[in-house]
């Protein structure tokens, strides 16, 4: 819940007193650039669902004047649910705002006015930046500014984001008019302007005077716990008046009234000539028709995916050269003079130098190269439309189009792409996608299928073992759709225009995700080693080997290490063959190969087992921190029953158990 | 409009060919709160832009934004072609 519901924090303004100014848009409206243009800096908050969304404040000085520009999500209409659980009014009143910044298309009026005519019911100064003027004027569109301000009976500007234009005369009114309101407020000015003109029937306006009678005679007659009512709370707080707020909980009868006079007065304001369609809407029009809309979303999968793989890999050979020629010496002379014990000291050297290594050769890499993928093709607008081309196919394992690029991603790293699932709606679908996610084989995971087949049984048998990680991951997908409660949604949902991404934003968004992923995996990363240094330097691995080993030969038809192996595998799956050799050469006392510890086939069920099986102790942590201990444990349980049961069957059907 | 001609024969947003125009007459109520957020409202005009592989969400175009809906909700959206 956020600080909306407590009458006491709605009214929780900034305690220098300093006006504040709300910017309010639908999405794809590029209110972002807006706000970094006139606040000269970008930013990345991340608003998923179920979560409680923290708003953005930014200070800004125009016209002489210091205030506050909050940053709210873009939203459709007031009672809209755009990002966590609250609808967009409270996050609105949060904001405790002394006048409105709506940023508008300027090419598509009819569409956003319906939001700023709601602002203006709200009572509060507004004022309209009819952004993407630039875009309009290429389409042949252009705004009567000062027709459109008579209509609003506020400030209305043609304004460019992108390029700043319009921007600064569009704040500088803002914070004036908030200014004003806040001097009202405190008793150094008095009230003036006049009333808009009324667009709504007589039957509404008395509905209107009625619930505003009744929300603002709510707190006097009942005292504020008594009233238990977040918009007789605001009134009571001074937020907004009582017609402010009626005109929210009459939405739903006003909106419809809205949106035709959003439709009259686009008609008004818009001054149209013809122009050639731009070819940003016809690449649009192409990116969600069949063709060549479905070769150009394979086209530019498969080039994430060898991108992310190519960069990733140079990087991590680069990273991992340095780290062992400058770093790790340095660790290997310091902790054990700091340690005097050398089996701890040993078990601690796994942690700092091994874990941190891992870390730095998967975590810079792979995923900050992919998040700087994603966000390139989120800002571009491309993402939502190669996510409804592909709704249907995805739709077969319960999932929407948007989950595509989360699951391809999970190619290179599933910790970033359960991240990624964010970008799904409801918990079932998240809950599906993750653990779909989870069975890809990153990178770590296919080196190793590579690495134990490829040599021993040749590429085809290599190929074999992927295809079937594949086939059981389409088929728990299908299981999971059929099993997990629910069914997919419908989908209403805005395409975003194609538009050259921002590299301002590209590297805010990838920046801000990356820094969450570090924050959050390196502890696990280096908690894991140290776990699998102890296990490993103390030799407790042997006694675990002859517990279970008979349980893995009769199983699976591996030795007793193999199965070792898999389980430690856990903590560092790209150390799974490593380990492997590593205990094999402690048991028979001296150095071996994979092909002299175990047949083709053996390699073959190892390899899918150590893929399927229980994600790794980082992806496990971002299930947590994602879907919670419940969902987390019953992925983990699921990838660890599959990998086992296939692994029994292609023991048995190759013979080897 | 022939408000005579019974609603189940009026063509909606899942059956109207590709390129095809629309002037909204109504819309199924379990669908009118989400589809009003995007302007689909009664009296609109929508074209069908394209329809995505093996019956997926069909886009629409209403102004100059492109709205993708589900085949569920296409279904919900009934009208008769602009006069």
């Amino acid at each position: 819940m956020t600080a909306a519901c407590h009458p006491d924090e709605a009214a929780d303004r900034p305690v220098d007193g300093l006006p504040v100014v709300a910017l309010v848009g639908r999405p794809n409206v590029g209110k972002s650039t807006f706000l970094a243009r006139a606040s000269g800096r970008f930013v990345e908050t991340a608003n998923a669902p179920g979560t409680t969304v923290s708003l953005e404040r930014r200070r800004v000085h125009a016209r002489g004047r210091d205030a506050w520009l909050v940053d709210l999500p873009g939203t459709r209409s007031l009672d809209d649910v755009p990002a966590g659980d609250d609808p967009f009014w409270r996050l609105l009143l949060e904001a405790a705002p002394d006048a409105i910044l709506v940023v508008a298309d300027a090419g598509d009026l009819a569409r956003h006015l319906p939001l700023a005519i709601a602002c203006r019911d709200l009572g509060l100064p507004v004022v309209l930046a009819a952004n993407l003027a630039d875009e309009a004027a290429r389409r042949g569109i252009e705004v009567d500014t000062g027709r459109l301000a008579q209509l609003l009976n506020g400030p209305a500007h043609a304004t460019c984001g992108r390029a700043g234009q319009g921007v600064d005369a569009a704040v500088g009114d803002a914070v004036e008019l908030a200014a004003q309101r806040r001097g009202v407020l405190e008793g150094t000015r008095s009230p003036r302007g006049s009333a808009p003109a009324p667009i709504y029937a007589f039957a509404d306006e008395m509905e209107l005077r009625r619930t505003a009678t009744e929300l603002t005679a709510k707190h006097r007659s009942l005292g504020a716990a008594a009233a238990a009512d977040p918009l007789a709370d605001a009134v009571a707080a001074g937020v907004i008046s009582g017609r402010g707020a009626a005109s929210i909980r009459l939405a739903h009868a006003l909106d419809p009234k809205r949106w035709a006079t959003a439709t009259s007065w686009a008609a008004d304001v818009e001054r149209r000539r013809d122009a050639p369609e731009p070819l940003a809407d016809r690449a649009a029009r192409w990116s969600t028709s069949p063709w060549p809309g479905i070769p150009v979303f394979l086209g530019v999968s498969v080039a994430a995916f060898l991108s992310v793989l190519l960069v990733g890999g140079v990087l991590a050979a680069a990273l991992a050269a340095a780290w062992s020629a400058v770093v790790s010496p340095a660790l290997a002379a310091v902790v054990p003079a700091v340690i005097p014990v050398p089996v701890a000291a040993r078990a601690v050297l796994w942690a700092v130098d091994g874990g941190l290594l891992g870390m730095l050769s998967v975590g810079v890499p792979y995923v900050l190269t992919f998040y700087l993928l994603l966000a390139v093709l989120e800002d571009s607008g491309y993402l939502t439309s190669a996510a409804v081309l592909m709704d249907r196919l995805f739709g077969v394992l319960g999932l929407p189009g948007r989950a595509a690029i989360p699951v391809l991603a999970a190619a290179g790293c599933n910790v970033p792409a359960i991240y990624g699932t964010r970008v799904l709606r409801t918990r079932r679908e998240r809950v599906i996608g993750s653990f779909l996610v989870t069975l890809v084989p990153c990178s770590a995971r296919s080196a190793v299928v590579i690495a134990a087949v490829a040599p021993f049984a040749g590429p085809a048998a290599a190929l074999a073992a992927f295809g079937v990680v594949m086939g059981v991951t389409i088929a728990a997908g299908l299981g999971a759709n059929a099993l997990i409660p629910g069914r997919q949604s419908s989908l209403v949902l805005e395409l975003a225009p194609l538009r050259a991404p921002v590299p301002g934003h590209v590297a805010a968004k990838a920046w801000w995700r990356f820094r969450s992923f570090v924050v959050q995996a390196t502890p696990i990363m280096l908690a894991g080693s140290l776990v699998l240094g102890v296990v490993y330097e103390a030799g407790w691995w042997q006694a675990i080997a002859s517990a279970i080993g008979p349980a893995v030969q009769w199983s699976l038809g591996l030795p007793a290490i193999a199965g070792v192996a898999v389980g430690f595998a856990f903590l560092r799956k790209e150390l799974a063959l490593q380990l492997l050799i590593a205990f094999a050469a402690i048991q028979l006392g001296r150095a071996t190969g994979l092909g002299e510890l175990m047949t083709p086939a053996q390699l073959f069920v190892y390899a899918v087992v150590t893929s399927i099986s229980i994600p790794c102790i980082a992806t496990l942590a971002a299930l947590r921190g994602e879907l919670g201990n419940r969902a987390a444990a019953g992925i983990a349980a699921s990838t660890l029953g599959l990998a086992l049961g296939t692994g029994a069957l292609l023991a048995r059907l190759l013979g080897i158990a | 409009m022939s408000p005579e001609r019974p609603a189940s024969d009026r063509p909606t947003l899942a059956t109207l060919h590709v390129g095809g125009t629309l002037r909204v007459s109504d819309v199924d109520p379990a669908h009118a709160e989400e589809l009003l957020r995007e302007g689909l409202r009664p009296g609109a005009v929508v074209r069908v832009a394209s329809r995505t592989p093996l019956g997926g969400p069909v886009i629409v175009v209403m102004g100059r934004s492109r709205i993708a809906l589900s085949a569920d909700v296409a279904t919900a959206v009934r009208g008769e072609p602009p006069a």
